[in-house]
């Protein structure tokens, strides 16, 4: 790209002795200097407005060293530094970790996470989803298929061995095969594969263990003393501790055993009815919202069209009613009920934010919905009128 | 041409052969970055070959290690530019013939301008929105500030509010070993900030943990360091800060705290009546405008969860306004406006099942230089259309002639 320099230039004899790079043996020396150096600083602060990125900062006052720092997550990756972090989460289970299981970063999957032995292609995981009691066997096929088994019917779990998991009977079983996750991830040629499938309610857990045989096979009585060691919530530490509501329902609701992430649930009939209460916003109005048309495959809305919702009053404090229809699907992605409605609430109280949510077949939710209205507005917590 | 540009170093420097070698240089260079790369990660490789003056490179050769001094690419690319200056501009010949060529290296000088300006000047980082959230700043990927934020009770007295900030950069903290401090300060502030210690990845462990650290221990709390993440992103720092009386010396102690990025709750003073609070937190850029999350759109492949495609409808508003503008943002198709290109960059939460609320990732690049790359190349097809033009209508010329002179015989 250089022109050339005219040709009497080129004939001047070149300067002999050092090599040319060592004309610049001063401009090493100096970098070099400007690196080494080190010490005590001196700065000013500059100064700024308030930020604001996403939601404004929380603005918390004077809080103990233990409060600053003893729930900080194991592993930091999930915890909302990194911009795919999902959002800060609290620890919400206890357990005798094997020693020779490592804790990983939690997924959205993965409520729970380990690497085994250290290896990449050993693992353990926690996972939960809503469903219904035959999808135990559809999950069970999911994972005979990943192991190149053939898929098992209905009969095939009646002899099927049982466990234990959050003190319900779980379904157990112990596979071998060459490992496949059919997501693209890696394989094991000779895998072995232990897992727990628990239903109650209308919750599935799952328990995992993959890897090779022969680790697994060394790892069973570890996955069967941590699973009976895994309990929530935390005593103490529960992410979300039970409120003493006071309400009053009609007799045909059946008041359900205590269940995790729940102040109070009823079985509705056909229906499921769950009243919790979160500290804070729980996640937002918003998002909890279109969470909820999601499950019913319906589109988000905007945070402007928030005004178009039906208010409420609850615990004296206005909210918002939602009527949502379509096919249900929960926090999975199966349909649990075509013909399905919900029927809600969703009321800030302050310092927390009540959701009622009744979900089921369309009919019984709207044939139950006055009583649904009726039964909110009779909630009552110590310190919220 | 004077004796100074006849000089056999000035000659040197604006010589092709000086040119080849820093090519050939740099070539070295994009090479071992992209190896490291693999190995170091994305930022760490960046930083040490292309941002950096110089660098050692070890080699194993035969179970040792051979320690190659290189230079980096800063100081080839200040060459390259001296380098040009000398040969494409002192030394050439200028005249009509070779405008076109002075117009080219114009515009490579002008690409080398836009990356010392880009290296000087820009910055990046991202914003992560929900439906409905909006955001004035930018967070960076990997940089860090130590902020102290005042506390105010909010107007009904329900609880507290941020007010201003005061902030010091990363430059001030990185590096902090041993007893060495900074002592950071602002008149408006009623303490100085000793900060001590700075460990680039860290958790921070009840002094009754088992692990073992030489960090010093904070109200029954000290800094475990972790190995540093490739993937600088990942890593969680951790900082000792003391508040002290304003000016007072190194020495002085005050009341200390750990700052740690990974902290549920930031570390809090009450000095003079006023409450604030002080963090270590990745750094925040300001920006001239607000963007507001309305609408974001992801299609998967059918049968899988990888997305086809993926773009958002944000609301661009001028700084405290209610209404703004509406922009599509997708993958090839960034807002750029006042000097800031936002991109959409990506989505989260990770596998998250149908249904759940999705939120939206920008990547945002502050770049003065933004177009200059662009501006550059169309200089440099200009000077190359001259420069060969002119060598085509010579050419043509020639031919004429000798054909006038073929007939004419």
């Amino acid at each position: 790209m250089f022109q050339p320099a005219p040709p009497r230039f080129q004939d001047s004899p070149r300067p002999s002795g050092r090599p040319h790079w060592a004309r610049f043996g001063w401009l090493t020396a100096a970098c070099l200097l400007a690196a080494c150096s080190s010490g005590d600083r001196e700065a000013r602060f500059e100064k700024r407005g308030p930020t604001f990125v996403g939601k404004p900062d929380s603005a918390v006052g004077p809080v103990s060293s233990s409060q600053r720092f003893d729930a900080q997550p194991q592993n930091p990756h999930g915890a909302g530094g990194a911009p795919h972090g999902g959002r800060p989460t609290v620890e919400a289970f206890v357990f005798d970790l094997p020693e020779t299981w490592q804790r990983k970063e939690r997924t959205s999957m993965r409520l729970l996470n380990f690497q085994i032995q250290e290896r990449e292609d050993a693992y353990c995981f926690l996972s939960a989803m809503e469903g219904e009691q035959e999808m135990v066997l559809l999950n069970a096929n999911r994972w005979r298929r990943q192991l190149g088994l053939p898929e098992w019917t209905q009969d095939d779990l009646q002899d099927v061995e049982t466990g234990l998991l959050f003190g319900a009977p779980a379904m157990r079983v112990h596979w071998e095969g060459p490992f496949d996750d059919g997501m693209g991830g890696a394989t094991i040629p000779e895998a072995g594969l232990v897992g727990l499938i628990a239903h109650h309610q209308s919750s599935l857990v799952f328990l995992k263990m993959v890897g090779p045989k022969e680790v697994v096979d060394a790892e069973v009585d570890h996955f069967d003393a941590f699973a009976a060691s895994l309990d929530f919530p935390i005593a103490g530490q529960d992410s979300h501790p039970k409120h003493q509501l006071s309400f009053e329902a009609p007799e045909a609701w059946q008041v359900q055993a205590p269940r995790p992430g729940r102040d109070l649930g009823f079985d509705v009939g056909a229906c499921d009815l769950s009243v919790t209460m979160l500290v804070g916003n729980g996640g937002g109005l918003l998002a909890n919202v279109n969470r909820w048309r999601g499950q019913f495959s319906l589109p988000p809305i905007r945070a402007n069209e928030i005004n178009t919702l039906e208010t409420f009053e609850a615990m004296g404090h206005s909210g918002h009613w939602l009527s949502l229809e379509g096919p249900y699907q929960g926090m999975g992605t199966q349909v649990l009920e075509e013909d399905g409605a919900l029927e809600g609430a969703i009321v800030p109280l302050g310092d927390h934010t009540l959701f009622v949510k009744l979900v089921g077949p369309k009919e019984a939710v709207q044939n139950e919905r006055d009583n649904l209205r009726v039964f909110t507005q009779s909630l009552h917590m110590e310190g919220h009128e | 041409m004077s004796a100074i540009t006849n000089n056999a170093f000035v000659r040197w420097l604006g010589s092709y052969g000086l040119c080849v070698t820093i090519l050939g240089g740099l070539f070295l260079l994009t090479a071992l970055g992209t190896w490291a790369q693999a190995e170091e990660g994305l930022y760490a490789a960046q930083t040490k070959y292309f941002d950096s003056f110089f660098l050692t490179e070890h080699i194993p050769i035969f179970g040792k290690t051979l320690v190659v001094p290189l230079p980096g690419a800063v100081t080839l690319m200040a060459l390259l530019a001296v380098n040009l200056f000398v040969g494409g501009f002192v030394r050439i010949r200028k005249n009509k013939r070779t405008f076109g060529v002075l117009v080219i290296h114009a515009g490579i000088g002008l690409l080398l301008l836009a990356g010392l300006v880009k290296r000087e000047a820009a910055n990046e980082g991202y914003v992560r929105l929900y439906e409905g959230e909006q955001a004035t700043e930018y967070r960076s990927y990997h940089d860090w500030e130590v902020c102290v934020r005042e506390l105010l009770p909010k107007p009904d007295q329900t609880g507290l509010v941020s007010g201003d900030e005061w902030f010091v950069d990363q430059v001030v903290f990185l590096g902090l070993e041993g007893d060495e401090v900074a002592m950071v300060r602002h008149p408006e502030l009623p303490f100085d900030l000793h900060l001590r210690h700075f460990v680039p990845n860290a958790r921070v462990h009840s002094e009754k943990s088992r692990d073992s650290s030489i960090y010093p221990v904070v109200d029954g709390y000290r800094v475990v360091p972790d190995p540093v993440d490739p993937e600088a992103e990942r890593n969680f720092a951790a900082l000792y800060a003391e508040v002290v009386a304003k000016g007072a010396p190194k020495d002085r102690r005050g009341r200390a705290g750990i700052l740690a990025a990974m902290e549920r709750y930031p570390f809090t003073v009450d000095q003079d009546g006023r409450l604030f609070a002080i963090e270590l937190r990745k750094r925040r850029y300001s920006m001239p405008f607000t963007i507001e999350q309305v609408k974001f759109t992801m299609e998967e492949h059918p049968r899988t969860r990888i997305p086809s495609v993926y773009s958002s409808d944000i609301l661009r508003k001028d700084l405290g306004a209610e209404e703004g503008d509406s922009v599509h943002i997708s993958m090839n198709r960034p807002l750029r406006e006042d000097g800031l290109v936002v991109f959409q960059s990506g989505y989260g939460p990770k596998d998250a099942p149908k249904g759940t609320p999705l939120f939206s990732i920008f990547a945002v690049v502050r770049n003065p230089s933004d177009r200059w790359p662009e501006y550059s190349c169309w200089v440099i097809a200009a000077g190359m259309l001259i420069a060969f033009g002119q060598r085509l209508v010579g050419y043509v010329n020639r031919q004429k002639r000798v054909l006038r002179e073929e007939v004419t015989e």
